[in-house]
């Protein structure tokens, strides 16, 4: 069948003139075949586009948003968009372009998020490799000038498995957030409870960034770390967060929410600027005020003032905590108005806490008088004297008495002074209630205030009402009130002299402190030499402990063999900071030393694990079994090196010396 | 009628070996190709992400020009996405290799995949979602055929290319008995399906053998047909001879030959099959070259043409898938007519 319809073909072809029969039918075709045209030729040139990505350009998640993608979660992404393992992938590609040699991954960790060197690297060859421009947000680089870089990373893996549930329920692609890299974030923003850094399957701690790493899994026994209701609570989840780790978890959202949009240059000048508009605004310019109410060490504060040293991110945002600072003025800086109540009722708060007048210059005064000269309705000299925080009128007479004049001038007339002579005027207090009082304080121990604020307590402007309602009783308060301050007075000098038996001596301010002082300048003006001499025995002792430890930290470096840095630092009782700011030196020595010491460890180890192998090999082979690698390395002992790039180089080698042998 | 211009005359300066070069690199455009190019890139861009477009026709007919000339239209347009973004792919094209042994390997095909995408880490590939695969393990084993598949799934997902060509797709063919035949384009369509790319499969007539194999899968792919010059087509007689003036014309010696006058030679020896016709010129130009003649002759194109046995044998596989196309559109014509009850007047007037 198939033949007869093939040569049906070839008779058909052939009578359209392909062959000897038929010529004379295709004759006027043929003559028009030569008008017939030419047809176009074809370009294949392609127009040259830029080179594509060596590794897939994966968009990353949430920029601009409080869970923005760490970059360590954005390498694991990309590994497991490739199908290689994240080893695999840092190991054979990246290390080309971060650093000339290998990566070893252990001292990778979370720093590639973080502000460093390496982080810059890590950035730089990301873009590169996928041809990107928009990485650098998925670090905290764009805060390099506001924040330091050690202590801003975790050593273990933590995650919240509800935020995990929650993206796989949303058939969203997983990954890591940058907030759960940081140390100083505990909590989940979104489910208001711990993180949790241990997995649930096989109870183990995990590394940031290891190996076998994948989104949401672990890296040790693969399981799903989400959260599975079917499984018991966990212990650590049944403890509830308290304010500060959730409203830190939150601050640190906002910042790294608007991450994208910040100027890194002005950053430290953002924050110095926040604190000193809200001195000004509400301690009047007392940056030691501000300090004390956010229980920052002065010293720490005036050094952020002058610029010398970065602020600890700890340090800091517990600082605006304190001072219930909004977290924007920390990348603006411009800080936002609040109320005039507010404004006064917490300037209050401040001056009361510090127990002491503010220090006012004569210009200051003289524009506070000329505001309230404007006021209306009129306020008295007293009620201006109580607002700037001074107990009468005196200083603002000195300041400028003719303003004085007027202002009381202006009072007087308004109709509101001596009010008490007007018709129906209430009694400011009773007097059962003034005695009330007054006895109280009689009868008390405690350092009793001056008598005109006991009278401003209670509503009075002057203690004159006092003294003429219960004469007996303010004469007795005020002897009283004497007697206290000579008891204070001197207490002072016993109290430097039993100072300077002790051992270890107190410094100045302890004493002061002590004594119920605010200042130790109080002790310099009644007790010179004293003060003096517990200064300069104070001074003798912080040097010979400083010596002490040098001679301590000398010690350590004949030590064998050689300890870590940080078994030394707990072994003495001391922090890093101290030992790094008084003998440097020595602690990078120490440091090398220990270093030298693993390294010479792991050396060792190396060979014996060598010569061990070399042994099983040449058992084996002398049995007539293949040394292969799995049968060798199950022969090991239960102790040795697994490193199985050395071990399988020790069979080969083993190998190759028996054929050659 | 303008004709477009003939070879450049410097040429015949120039050594043998670079006319020669420049007579290879010459595609004429004739209006067959034209036509299947229009229909293939029409079939790309308009179907479904993930259906298969098959392309089939005699061998030496041209397939491999038109798939280089639909990648070079695809990635012109899509110049602007692929300058934005720099991970993305235009068009992946692979060959289907003919297997050593009688079954079609799997695991090269993708490995050639991943190589043509230039996809790192070849050897490193792992499902990590089949199984976990902790880091103490000893010795890394070779990546297996589903490991590569994952890798091939992965990469069409993310570089998203506007279709995957794939060339002398026959060979997948390659198999015992008919029923695995759909196993092998179940893998080809579950991947289209999994990567939402389109596939285009380019193969001789040994293709019809997939086309219609279940229901399924004739719904969701598209033929697109490239037949050879028919001598019994007035119109078809006439673009060949049209063929033959533009390939004279470009032949770079110094007297110029007339093929059309031996038209009904160089079609026999051709069964109408531009390719087959090209390289029997290029043959016959480059042992006219080396000989040092001005012209063509007509013995030096009996002298390198293909023998009659070689010849019956095109024919024959041509006129097989031909007649195997015409059974099919038969089929369909009785589908309308008796299966479906309808009464048409083409199929009465075909009768």
């Amino acid at each position: 069948m198939r033949q007869n319809s093939l040569s049906q073909l070839w008779r058909g072809e052939r009578a359209t003139g392909l062959g000897k029969g038929g010529q004379c039918a295709t004759l006027s075709e043929t003559q028009e075949f030569f008008m017939l045209p030419a047809f176009e030729a074809w370009d294949f040139t392609v127009e040259p586009i830029t080179a594509r990505s060596r590794l897939y350009s994966l968009a990353p998640i949430g920029i601009g948003t409080a869970f923005v993608e760490s970059l360590s979660g954005y390498v694991e992404r990309l590994a497991e968009a490739h199908a290689v393992s994240a080893g695999s992938l840092i190991g054979k590609e990246l290390s080309n372009f971060v650093r000339p040699g290998r990566i070893n991954l252990g001292l990778v960790s979370y720093a590639i998020n973080g502000v460093g060197g390496s982080a810059k690297r890590w950035v730089q060859a990301l873009e590169t490799i996928t041809s990107r421009s928009d990485l650098r947000h998925l670090t905290l680089l764009p805060f390099e000038r506001l924040l330091p870089q050690p202590f801003l990373f975790r050593y273990v893996r933590a995650w919240c498995p509800a935020c995990y549930e929650l993206m796989a329920s949303r058939s969203e692609p997983i990954y890591e957030p940058l907030l759960w890299c940081l140390k100083l974030v505990e909590v989940c923003p979104r489910h208001r409870r711990f993180l949790a850094n241990t997995c649930p399957h096989c109870l183990q701690s995990l590394r940031p960034l290891s190996a076998a790493a994948r989104p949401g899994y672990c890296s040790r026994c693969g399981l799903w770390l989400g959260d599975n209701t079917s499984r018991t609570a966990h212990a650590s989840s049944d403890a509830v967060p308290t304010e500060y780790p959730l409203w830190l978890a939150d601050a640190i959202g906002e910042l790294l929410a608007s991450a994208p949009r910040i100027q890194p240059e002005r950053l430290r000048d953002c924050a110095r600027g926040a604190l000193l508009a809200y001195a000004n605004a509400f301690a009047e310019g007392n940056r030691t005020a501000v300090a004390d109410m956010a229980g920052c060490r002065r010293g720490i504060f005036y050094s952020w003032f002058k610029g010398d040293q970065v602020p600890r991110i700890d340090t800091l945002l517990r600082t605006w905590y304190q001072l219930k600072l909004p977290v924007a003025c920390l990348l603006d800086g411009d800080y936002p108005g609040v109320p005039p109540e507010a404004q006064a009722k917490k300037s209050l708060e401040i001056r009361n806490a510090r127990e002491v007048a503010p220090k006012r210059s004569r210009e200051q005064i003289r524009g506070a008088l000329e505001e309230a000269l404007h006021e209306e309705p009129a306020p008295s000299l007293t009620e201006i004297a109580r607002r700037l925080g001074y107990g009468t009128s005196t200083r603002l007479r000195e300041a400028d008495a003719s303003l004085c004049r007027q202002i009381a001038f202006k009072y007087r007339k308004s109709g509101r002074s001596h009010w008490w002579r007007r018709r129906g005027a209430k009694p400011i207090c009773e007097r059962p209630r003034i005695k009330k009082v007054l006895e109280e304080y009689l009868a008390s121990d405690s350092p009793i205030p001056p008598l005109d604020r006991i009278a401003a307590s209670l509503g009075y402007a002057v203690d004159r009402s006092l003294w003429q309602k219960c004469p007996e009783l303010c004469r007795a308060l005020s002897a009283k009130i004497e007697g206290q301050k000579r008891a204070r007075v001197a207490a002072i000098e016993p109290a430097l002299e039993q100072a300077l038996q002790e051992s270890p001596p107190p410094s100045l301010r302890q004493v002061a402190k002590r004594l119920g002082f605010s200042a130790a300048c109080v002790l310099k003006a009644h007790a010179p030499d004293l003060y003096e001499r517990l200064k300069t025995h104070w001074q003798a002792y912080a040097r010979t402990r400083r010596t002490e430890l040098q001679n301590k930290l000398k010690a350590v470096l004949e030590e064998n063999p050689p300890p870590s840095l940080r078994s030394v630092y707990s072994r003495l009782g001391v922090t890093e900071s101290i030992v790094n700011t008084s003998s440097q030196n020595l602690r990078r020595e120490i440091g090398l030393r220990h270093l030298q010491y693993q390294r010479q460890q792991v050396q060792e180890r190396r060979d014996s694990v060598r010569a061990e192998i070399r042994e099983i090999v040449g058992m084996l082979h002398a049995q007539g079994i293949c040394p292969s690698v799995p049968r060798v390395t199950s022969l090991l002992k239960s102790g040795s090196l697994r490193e199985w790039t050395v071990i399988g180089k020790a069979v080969n080698d083993a190998r190759r010396e028996l054929t050659t042998d | 009628m303008a004709s477009p211009p003939g070879f450049p005359r410097s040429l015949l300066s120039e050594p043998w070996s670079a006319r020669l070069a420049y007579f290879q690199r010459y595609t004429v455009a004739h209006p067959r190709l034209i036509e299947v190019k229009e229909k293939l890139v029409a079939a790309i861009q308009n179907s479904e992400p993930n259906s298969l477009v098959f392309v089939f026709g005699p061998t030496g007919v041209g397939k491999t020009t038109l798939r280089l000339k639909a990648e070079q239209i695809l990635t012109a347009e899509l110049h602007v996405e692929l300058e934005q973004d720099r991970g993305r792919l235009a068009v992946v094209s692979v060959e289907a290799v003919a297997p050593e042994s009688s079954r079609f390997s799997w695991r090269d095909h993708f490995k050639r995949l991943l190589l043509e995408m230039d996809e790192p880490l070849i050897e490193y590939k792992r499902d990590l979602q089949a199984g976990f695969v902790g880091i103490r393990a000893p010795a890394r084993p070779k990546p297996t055929t589903g490991e590569y598949r994952y890798g091939v799934e992965q990469a069409l997902r993310f570089r998203r290319p506007a279709a995957v060509m794939i060339d002398e797709a026959q060979h997948l063919a390659k198999i015992a008995s008919g029923r695995r035949l759909l196993d092998q384009l179940d893998v080809i369509k579950s991947l289209a399906n999994r990567t939402q790319a389109v596939h285009v499969l380019f193969g001789t007539y040994d293709l019809l053998a997939f086309r219609n194999l279940n229901g399924q899968l004739s719904r969701r792919s598209l033929d697109v047909h490239f037949p050879r010059y028919r001598a019994e087509c007035a119109a078809d007689r006439r673009d060949f001879i049209s063929v033959l003036r533009s390939f004279a014309q470009q032949l770079p010696l110094s007297d110029p030959p007339d093929l059309a006058n031996d038209w009904e030679f160089l079609y026999e020896r051709s069964i109408g099959c531009v390719g087959v016709l090209k390289q029997w010129l290029v043959r016959a130009l480059s042992a006219a070259l080396r000989g040092g003649d001005a012209a063509l002759s007509r013995r030096r194109l009996e002298s390198q043409a293909l023998s009659v046995a070689q010849i019956d044998k095109i024919l024959s596989e041509a006129s097989e898938g031909e007649m195997r196309l015409m059974d099919s559109n038969d089929a369909a014509s009785r589908v309308r007519t008796t299966r479906l009850g309808a009464a048409y007047p083409q199929a009465a007037a075909r009768r």
